[in-house]
């Protein structure tokens, strides 16, 4: 926890945030847990400062539950930067091109100041892209 | 019709309806939900789903590594 004052609330957000609404922290909080459903891994997202570009990321990602398993879409508005961190488990299903096109579909979003948009339809792409194939005798019967 | 209705008909009625696009569109942005982008001045904010579901497929590729990220990208818009 870099400054203190962020306590990461698994399965809900944290406090304080002061320019995204109650109703967009509810948006940002319904879309990682559907992204879990869709794939099974965990995902976060961060908003706020990196002061230390992909450092500061990694850092955050490292505070997930089960990082090796995660996937952390961190987002500095100030600065502009995306990174998109994955866990070393995730990258086998998720690979830094199918990032890429996550960032690509955020970066269309956060140019029109749309940044809850962005984040939807980069971590729900991002989920999409690492929904594993199913394997029999494994996978659960739908 | 006088020099003067025709100048509100040609002239004030379009730069009239050009005005009102101006606002629809930029509207958003000078609320402050439309505004989280460039000047955005909240805290840090760090919001996670539950952990991942156990997958016994998955096997641990190299347990003796410590490396916990995988991959990644970097961008800016």
């Amino acid at each position: 926890m870099p400054s203190g004052e962020l306590v990461p609330g698994y399965g809900g957000a944290s406090e304080p945030v002061g320019a995204l609404s109650e109703s967009q922290r509810a948006v940002l909080d319904r879309v990682v847990q559907r992204a879990r459903s869709i794939c099974g891994y965990c995902f976060g997202v961060y908003v706020g400062p990196l002061p230390e570009g992909r450092a500061s990321a990694i850092a955050q990602h490292a505070m997930l539950p089960d990082p090796t398993s995660a996937v952390l879409v961190a987002v500095d508005p100030s600065t502009r930067i995306i990174e998109i961190v994955t866990g070393r488990t995730v990258a086998v299903d998720l690979d830094d091109r199918a990032c890429e096109l996550a960032a690509l579909a955020m970066k269309s979003s956060f140019a029109a100041d749309d940044l809850v948009g962005g984040l939807r339809d980069g971590v729900t792409l991002l989920a999409e892209h690492a929904r594993a194939p199913k394997v029999m005798h494994l996978s659960d019967p739908d | 019709m006088n020099a003067l209705q025709a100048l509100l008909l040609f002239v004030g009625i379009p730069v009239a309806f050009a005005g009102f696009v101006y606002v629809a569109v930029s509207a958003s942005s000078w609320t402050r939900s439309g505004r989280a982008s460039a000047d955005y001045e909240g805290g840090p904010f760090l919001v996670a789903s539950d952990p991942a579901v156990p997958n016994p497929s998955i096997l641990p590729n190299d347990m003796g590594s410590t490396s916990v990220v995988g991959g990644g990208i970097s961008a800016q818009w």
